[in-house]
Order: C-alpha cells, then structure tokens, then sequence
C-alpha cells in the first residue's frame, strides 16, 4: 500500500490545482467540488489525475473511479493509501 | 476565395472533397506524439511557393506557407493578382486570425535553451510571433498597409471576416483581404490531448457517441469590398456579407453556458443585421467539434434560435472532413458556407451513426441540395468564450 | 485613420508601482534574473511587484485561481481605468488587449513539462491559460464588462490597432466606450532570446534594453467630456524587414504629419532607438523631463507611452505626435491632442 498522508494530499491540491490557501488551512472533510467545497471544476478533475501519476505513479482510467476518490480530502487519502505502490512514470 | 486544407491545395479542390464526403484524418507524423491518447490529425500537403527564394522558404513557417497560397487564391480569384503573383493593390488592409501563429519556431527554441547546447539563436525565436506570418504574407505577394491579427481562440476566423466588415461598413477601408491561417504544433496537439478533448475515434459531430475532435490545420481568406469598389473596378461579388454578431460567453473559460444563450444571442445579432428572420437561412455551417459538451449545446442553441425552422434550415459540421483548424476555422467554414449558397450544394454531416435526436432532422446527409439558396450562416465558438456567427447572403448581381 | 477617441479614464501597472502616479513619477528598481539556459550571470530585469496590496483582492477572485501573473496586471491596471463607471455603464463596455507574446510564462511551462517529463503528464491546468484571449475573458467576466472582447496580437503596433479598432467599434454603435489595453508578462526564457540578438543591458551599460512587464489602459468614448484629451489620428501599416527598410519607413511615417508638431521620443534603449534619432532629428521633441526608465515591454510599453504622452498633451502643448515603433512588423503612429 502507498503510504499518503492528508498533508501529501493537501499539497497536492494546492500545487496542481493552484489553490491560493495554505496546505494546513484546508480541512479534511472538505469536499472538492460542489456547494461549500474547494470550488475544483472539471479541469481541476484532469489535472489532479495527471499529477496524481505524476507524483504517485497511480493511473485514474474510469470517471467513475475519480468520481468516488475526488469526493473530500480525506476519501482522496484513503483511496490513494489503498492503492498498490507504484513507481512514478520517469522522464 | 482561396484556401489550403487538409482536403486540398486550393479551394476548388477542397470543396468538391468535401461534397465527395472524403474525410481528412489520417495518423500524424509532423511530430512525435507517442505519450498522447490521440495519433492522428487532418495534415495539410504544403502547396510548392512560386515567386519566393529557396533561402525565404526555409525560413518561413508552416503556417506562412499554407497562408501565403491561399492569399494568392483569394486575390486571383478577385481579380487583384498580377502576372508576377503579387497584388496589383499596393495598400490592401488585412484583417487576419490565428491562436499559434510559428509556434513550432518557439518549440524548437525552447528545447534548444533546454539542451544547454548553445544553439538556440534568436533568429529561431523572432519568427514565432504571428506578426512574421502576416509579414510574410505581405511580402510575399507585394502590399502593405493596416492590418489586425485577432486571436480569439477558435472563433478568431469569424472575428477577422466580421472586423473586415466593420473596417469597410465605417468607411476606414474599401478593400479588405481576410481570414485565418492556423498550422499543427505540438504544444497545441498535446494541450487538447491532455484536455482529453480529442478523439482517439473517428469525429463524429452532433453524434451521441460522439468523443471529441479532431485537429487540423489550414489556411482560408476572402476579399471583401464595399459595393462601390467592386462595382468601380469591374468585380462581380461572389455574394454579400449582410450579418455579423460577436459576444463572450463568460459561463467558464473552455465550456459554453449549458442553454447555449451567447451562441444565440450572435445568430439573432447576425440575422438581424442582415434583415432576415433565421427561418429564412437555408443552411449553417456549425461549429460542431464533436466534445460531449459542445456539440449538445450547440443543439440546443439551434434550436432555441430556429424553433420550428429546425429541420428546414439545415445543418453540418465540417470539422468531421478538416479537423478543427483553430485560427482559420471560421474563415475556410465561412467559405463553405459561400460555395453552398452559391452552388447550391451543401456539405454532408460526416461519420453520423447516431444523431443527437434534437439534431436528426436538421444534420446534412448525402448528396442532398437546395434550390432555394438566398441566405447562409457560419458560426464559431472559442476558449475565452468567443461566440461569432456570419450570414452570407445572394448578392443581386451574383 | 481618423479615430476622434477621448480618454476618459487610465490605469497602468508597471514594474515602477500600481497607478498612473507610479507610472508617471516613480523609478523602478530592477532585480536579477537568469535566463532559463541559465548560462550567464543573471541580467537585471524590471518586474510588477506582484505582492503589492492591490493584487490582493484579484488573488480572491475564483475565475482567476489559475490565471497567470498577466491577468493580474491587466484586471488591476482596468479596474483604475473604470474608476467612477457605473455595473450598467460597464456592461456597454467593449473590451481590446494588444498583446505581443501573450501568455508566454505559462507556454513555455507547459511545454517545458512535455521536454522533460513527456506528453503523458502534460497540465491540463495550464493550457487553456495559455490561450490568447483567455485573460481578455478573465478581465471581462470578473469586472462585469460587454461581451464584446477582442484579443489582438503583434508588435508594439498592436496597440494602434487596438485603439482603431476601438474607434470602430464605438462608430457602429457597437458599445458606448471601450476600454483599450496592453499586456507583456515576463519570463525567464525572453533573456535567452534577447541575450541571443545582443539586445540586453547589463548594469552600468549604456547600450541595450532592459526586459520588462505590465499593462496599462485607457477607457476611451466618442463623448467629448469637457479637457478631454484626445487621440485623434492613429497609422500603423509601414511594415519592414530589414534595416534598410526600418529606415524608409521611418522616414515616410514622420513625412506625412505636420513638421511643426513636437515628437514623443519612445525608442528609448531598443533596436530602433538610433532610427528614432534620426528620423525625428529635425523635429521637436517633447522634453520628458527625468522621466523613469520602464523597460521593454512591447505592447504594455506602448500604452505606457501613450499614457505618458496623454498626460502631457495642455493648453502649452496642445498637439503632439507619438510614433510607435513596432520591433518585428511595421511602423505606426498616433496624433494625440487636448480638446480645444
């Protein structure tokens, strides 16, 4: 299992998503996209993909599966810590 | 009119593609595009340049040499070409589109500084901006004079023929060469790939399983006079531009507000500009990328702009034939839209299998013509926002 | 052209402060920056002080979370030049920016990722923020403008287009005033190229240029307010290649204005400064005092002259002419006036 902590996972945010708040300042039960959330859209969905296999070597293949995982902070964490380890793509 | 596409080296032979139902997509290999989803395109044929050194071609970039033949085009077949190939108008103002104007030229560069190699050379770089293209294209067929290079993302073509209009509707102008000239580039290919708005499938606009688009290239321009230039000099129009509408829709950067309000805002705007009640306009060359959202509200759109007229005024992309060719998308369509109201042929809706119901009435099928051509509509959409529609009307001397 | 476009409002921002009063007064102090090669030492570059209070509000904007640092600059440099319009005024404003290589910070990162980390991982969130005309929709979606927003893209130039556009634009009716701007943002790639045409300055040269960023803007109407000044002429279209023809084009451009008016020199420290020279030789020309160096910055630069010229067109100095020297394209020029 990958070991990812919220803290990995606020980063992450903040970096791909370039959310103009600091990491320790998002909650974990914040959600990301809709009402009351982080404010994500559709192309915060393609980019967290794409830095997700940057960082972590994790392939999101089916909307579906970024529907569940990109819910609130915390189900992202959880969802990544349950995938099987992988080495990031190489230059 | 004069055009290069992917279906042709000039307009003529575009066109009778285009109505043959030939479909330009094919694997791609102006550039390496093995980490992409997507691998192929709708690529040009460079036209052979006359008139222009062997030193000046090399330097050129690909999209001068799909511009500067197409501009040629346009300006024999106005009448204002010499036997040199240069324009006998020595000031002709020039109202011009593209979104990545020499981009290549900039790509190379940076890999060059990224390399560390000392290789990079400026001369590289300069040629990249837009500007060096319209220079091109004005030296190499000999004028001078006012131009405007309008990048509005990809209803940029439409905005260039629309400001034209503008230009000479205000007195500033009598004779106004434009359109758009756009070439393929990595950057460019790999941003709407990593977007996943291009298809790894066939283009299918206004299909329900439609799964993106397909990119292309191409270079397309017009001469637009005021009625009493041509009429001083001799010239039989080909047909009227009597409508132009232009807005932002600010909903968000890359999709359209869902009921598709600024895309009818621009119709209503263009045809009525035109005098016309939109029942009146027989066919309208869409947008049409085939992206999931576009293409459904854009069927809205239609909709809520013709209402019962939907199904008699009919309807195609021609994105499915040439890609989407960005910066000159609204210029070659806007020449379509001109070839079938003059010809009264209309260009199919290729690769449809399942039409979006709302559509299935309206979408352009095989070999099918109209007698009664006396209004068409071209439109455009664009990142940003940019929403743009033309209406060409039968000219009465045409 | 004849435009007959009265500014009735002005904004800038410019490596010397947020303001037209930054603009006009304050000198700015240029930082150290390498090139992105990085193979000299760093070169003195003059850049906006993104961290001035003034961005803070824009930096809360949601439509503008990945928006690059131009955006900023050209939202804030807007929002002065409609200081006093009216939410329903400002729906009847059209909106042009004059752009030379447009969003060039965020291009060069997103295809600097494809050089080094392949296309797989390209950032979608880049992309689309490097279209042209993406902070054109940004400033007029945040500020509550018409739909009607042209980006337009060339040399120094550019902006001469921009204002004749502008004036086309107001003599169709098409909107009631039209806010006219110029953007260039800096990066770290432009001191490769530069550095590669000898156009760079080093501290304690006298020859070269100094590489900068902004944007500015003027609110311009058809409405003639009482001390309005006018831009009344703009001529752009003497286009050029080489230095022989740079030359012929100068001269031509300052043959066809009245002789009598006092010339803005705006050349400064870039290529066509000695052509300035010598085409404006026999000319007056308008003492600008210890006017602050601002920097290359294509279109901004030209709207900061514009600007700077505006505010020195009086009833001593009713008249004057600007020329605007276009580095890649052509040569233009524009007639500015106090209203009589």
């Amino acid at each position: 299992m990958t070991e990812i902590t919220l803290d990995d996972v606020r980063k992450l945010l903040v970096d791909n998503c370039m959310l103009r708040v600091r990491p320790e300042e998002i909650q974990s039960e914040t959600l990301l996209f809709g009402p009351g959330s982080l404010g994500l859209d559709s192309i915060d969905a393609l980019q967290l993909t794409v830095g997700i296999e940057k960082s972590y070597g994790i392939a999101i293949k089916e909307p579906a599966v970024a529907r569940e995982a990109f819910h609130s902070v915390k189900t992202l964490q959880e969802w990544l810590s349950r995938q099987p380890k992988q080495n990031p793509p190489s230059a | 009119m004069g055009a290069v596409t992917p279906l042709g080296e000039n307009f003529p032979i575009s066109w009778n593609a285009l109505l043959a139902g030939r479909d330009a997509a094919t694997p791609l290999d102006l550039f390496d595009t093995t980490g992409c989803r997507c691998h192929h395109a709708a690529s040009a044929t460079l036209p052979a340049l006359t008139g222009v050194s062997a030193k000046t071609i090399c330097r050129l970039a690909r999209a001068s040499r799909l511009a500067i033949p197409a501009a040629r085009e346009a300006l024999a077949s106005a009448g204002l070409l010499d036997a040199e190939g240069r324009s006998t108008l020595r000031e002709l103002p020039f109202s011009v589109a593209t979104t990545a104007g020499g981009m290549t030229f900039g790509e190379d560069f940076l890999r060059r500084v990224l390399a560390r190699d000392g290789s990079h050379r400026f001369s590289q770089a300069s040629r990249y901006l837009p500007q060096q293209q319209v220079l091109d294209v004005q030296q190499a067929l000999g004028f001078a004079g006012h131009s405007v290079i309008i990048a509005n993302a990809c209803a940029s073509g439409a905005n260039a023929i629309g400001h034209a209009a503008d230009l000479i509707a205000t007195g500033a102008a009598d004779c106004v060469l434009t359109g758009g000239f756009e070439a393929l580039t990595e950057l460019v290919f790999v941003g709407f790939d990593c977007l996943q708005a291009t298809s790894t499938d066939r283009c299918r606009p206004f299909d329900l399983n439609r799964s993106g688009l397909l990119l292309g290239e191409a270079a397309a321009f017009l001469v637009l006079e005021s009625a009493e230039h041509a009429q001083r000099r001799g010239a039989t129009p080909l047909c009227e531009l009597t409508g132009y509408g232009h807005t932002t829709d600010f909903f968000h950067l890359t999709q359209p507000q869902p009921d598709g309000a600024a895309l009818v805002e621009v119709m209503h705007a263009a045809a009525s500009q035109a005098r016309i009640a939109p029942a009146q306009i027989r066919y309208i060359n869409a947008h049409g990328t085939a992206t999931a959202v576009n293409d459904g509200t854009e069927a809205k759109a239609y909709g809520a702009f013709l209402d019962d007229a939907l199904g008699s005024t009919r309807i195609s992309s021609t994105k499915a034939a040439i890609g989407h060719t960005l910066g000159a998308a609204g210029a070659v369509e806007a020449l379509f839209a001109i070839a079938a109201l003059r010809t009264g042929h209309l260009p199919p809706q290729l690769n449809l299998q399942t039409p979006i119901p709302e559509m299935a009435t309206a979408l352009v099928g095989a070999k099918e013509s109209s007698s009664d051509m006396e209004h068409v509509m071209s439109v455009n959409l664009g990142f940003g926002g940019s929403n743009a529609a033309l209406v060409f009307s039968r000219s009465e001397s045409s | 052209m004849k435009i007959d476009l009265a500014v009735i409002g002005q904004g800038a921002v410019s490596p010397a402060g947020v303001g037209l009063d930054a603009l006009l007064h304050r000198m700015p102090v240029p930082l150290p920056v390498a090139a992105l090669g990085q193979q000299d030492p760093p070169w003195p570059v003059l850049r906006v002080d993104l961290k001035d209070p003034a961005f803070a509000r824009w930096q809360r904007e949601a439509r503008l979370r990945r928006a690059s640092s131009m955006t900023f600059f050209l939202i804030e440099a807007a929002e002065q030049a409609l200081a006093g319009i009216s939410p329903s005024d400002r729906a009847e404003t059209g909106l042009i920016v004059a752009f030379s290589a447009g969003c060039l910070s965020y291009s060069r990162r997103f295809f600097e990722g494809i050089v080094k980390q392949g296309q797989k991982t390209a950032s979608p969130a880049l992309f689309p923020e490097t279209v042209f005309n993406s902070p054109v929709s940004h400033v007029a979606s945040v500020l509550g403008l018409n739909g009607a927003a042209y980006a337009l893209c060339g040399d120094e130039t550019a902006w001469v287009a921009a204002l004749q556009t502008a004036s086309i634009w107001l003599r169709r009716g098409r909107v009631k005033q039209v806010l006219v701007m110029g953007a260039e943002e800096f990066d770290p790639i432009v001191l490769d190229a530069y550095r590669s045409a000898r156009w760079l300055r080093r501290e304690n040269s006298d020859h070269g240029f100094l590489a900068s960023e902004g944007a500015a803007g003027i609110l311009v109407s058809r409405a003639r307010p009482e001390n309005a000044r006018m831009i009344t002429t703009a001529r752009d279209g003497l286009i050029y290649r080489t230095k022989k023809e740079a030359s012929a084009a100068a001269k031509r451009l300052l043959s066809e204005s009245d002789p009598a008016l006092p010339c803005y020199p705006s050349a400064q420290h870039n290529w066509l400064g000695p052509l300035e020279k010598k085409a404006t030789q026999n000319r007056t020309l308008v003492p600008m005092g210890g006017r602050p160096y601002l920097g290359e910055a294509f279109t901004a630069s030209a709207a900061w002259h514009t600007l700077r010229a505006l505010n020195r067109v009086s009833s001593e100095l009713p008249c004057l002419l600007l020329p605007v020297w276009g580095l890649n394209h052509q040569l233009g020029l524009l007639e500015l006036e106090a209203q009589k």
